[in-house]
C-alpha cells in the first residue's frame, strides 16, 4: 500500500515542477491583493484548487458577497464532479469517512496521471493520494514563495500587473477552446457577462454568463455528444 | 480595499466547503448523472463558458491595450499551449501600449 503511495507521488514529480511555476505567479498576484501569507496558506490547504483559488482572489474586494465569491469559485470547479465520479471504483474498499477526506486530494493533474497509469497497471486510491499530496506540497511552496516575491513589487499598474488576472484567465479560457462549436456559446456568455457586469452588483456576471453559455451549448444540436 | 481577515477566512471556508462538496457529490452521484445529450453538452461547455464570462468585462475595461493583449494571448496559446508564456506576453503588451500612451 505504501509502495503505491510513493509510486503515485513519484509519477507527479514532472507535473509538480510546472505547478510550482504557475503557483509562483499566483502567489505574486495574491500579495498584490493585500492578502496575508497565513490566509493564503489556509486557502491552499482548504480549497486546494488552482482554478477556484484564481477566481476567488480575482474577485477579492470589498462589496462582493461571500456567497457570490464562493459560488463562482465552485462553479469553475463543476468539472470535478465528473473527475471524482470516475474514481469512485478506486474508493470502493474504503468507508465513507475515508472517502470523504481522500476525495479532497483529487486535482486535474494527479487524476490524469492515475487514469493514464490505470491503462497499463491496476491502480488504487493510494496512487491517487500520493500524487495529490505532492501536488499540494508543490502548490503550497510555490504560492508562498511567490507571495514573498509579490510584496516587493510596487506600482503594479505600471508593469501591467493589474491586467495579470484577466491575462491568465484569457489564457486558460483559450486552452478550453474546443473549436467552432464554442463560438456561439462563448459569444452568448461574453454578452450576458458584459450586460450583467454593467447592470448588477458584485460578480453575478460570472455565474449568469457561464450558465447562459453552457445552456446555449446544451440546446445546440450541431455538435457531437 | 480588501475584505478583513475574518471576512477573508469566512469566504475561504465557504469556498472550501462548496468545492469539497462538488468533489464529494461527484463521487456519490456522478455515476448516476446522464452522460449523454443535454447534460453532457452543458457540462462539457461549462468551464470554457465560465472563463469567457469572467474575462470579457476585464478585457473591455482595459480598453485598446486589453483588446490587443487578448489577441496576443489567444495567438500565443494556439501556437505554444504555454499559459505562463501567454501571461507574460499579455501583461507585457498592456504595459507597452500604456507606455506608448494608448
Amino acid at each position: 500500500m505504501r509502495g503505491e503511495l510513493s509510486r503515485g507521488a513519484r509519477s507527479a514529480i514532472p507535473v509538480s515542477l510546472g505547478i510550482v511555476a504557475y503557483a509562483l505567479v499566483f502567489g505574486v498576484l495574491v500579495a498584490g491583493k493585500g492578502i496575508g501569507i497565513g490566509t493564503l496558506a489556509f486557502m491552499n490547504l482548504a480549497v486546494f484548487s488552482g482554478s477556484a483559488q484564481f477566481v476567488l482572489v480575482g474577485m477579492w474586494q470589498d462589496g462582493v458577497s461571500a456567497w457570490q465569491m464562493a459560488l463562482a469559485a465552485a462553479v469553475v470547479n463543476v468539472r470535478y464532479f465528473l473527475l471524482t465520479a470516475a474514481v469512485a471504483p478506486m474508493m470502493e474498499p474504503y468507508g465513507w469517512f475515508e472517502r470523504a477526506w481522500r476525495v479532497h486530494f483529487v486535482t486535474d493533474e494527479n487524476w490524469a496521471l492515475a487514469m493514464a497509469e490505470r491503462r497499463k497497471y491496476p491502480v488504487g486510491a493510494n496512487f491517487l493520494l500520493g500524487g495529490g499530496i505532492l501536488v499540494m506540497v508543490a502548490w503550497s511552496l510555490g504560492t508562498l514563495a511567490g507571495h514573498g516575491l509579490g510584496v516587493s513589487i510596487r506600482h503594479p499598474g505600471r508593469f501591467g500587473m493589474d491586467f495579470a488576472f484577466t491575462a491568465i484567465f484569457t489564457a486558460l479560457a483559450v486552452t478550453m477552446w474546443r473549436g467552432k462549436r464554442d463560438v456561439l456559446p462563448w459569444v452568448v456568455s461574453a454578452g450576458v457577462a458584459l450586460a450583467a457586469h454593467r447592470m448588477l452588483p458584485g460578480a453575478w456576471y460570472v455565474l449568469l454568463g457561464g450558465l447562459a453559455g453552457a445552456l446555449t451549448a446544451a440546446v445546440g444540436k450541431g455538435e457531437p455528444a | 480595499m480588501s475584505p478583513s481577515l475574518l471576512e477573508g477566512v469566512a469566504v475561504i471556508a465557504l469556498s472550501a466547503l462548496l468545492v469539497w462538496g462538488i468533489r464529494f457529490l461527484g463521487l456519490v452521484l456522478g455515476e448516476k448523472l446522464p452522460r449523454t445529450g443535454f447534460w453532457k453538452r452543458a457540462m462539457d461547455a461549462l468551464p470554457g463558458a465560465v472563463f469567457a464570462a469572467l474575462v470579457f468585462p476585464g478585457i473591455v475595461g482595459a480598453g485598446i491595450p486589453g483588446g490587443v493583449a487578448a489577441g496576443v494571448i489567444f495567438a500565443a496559446i494556439r501556437k505554444t499551449g504555454n499559459v505562463l508564456l501567454a501571461l507574460f506576453l499579455g501583461v507585457g503588451t498592456v504595459a507597452l501600449l500604456r507606455g506608448a500612451g494608448l
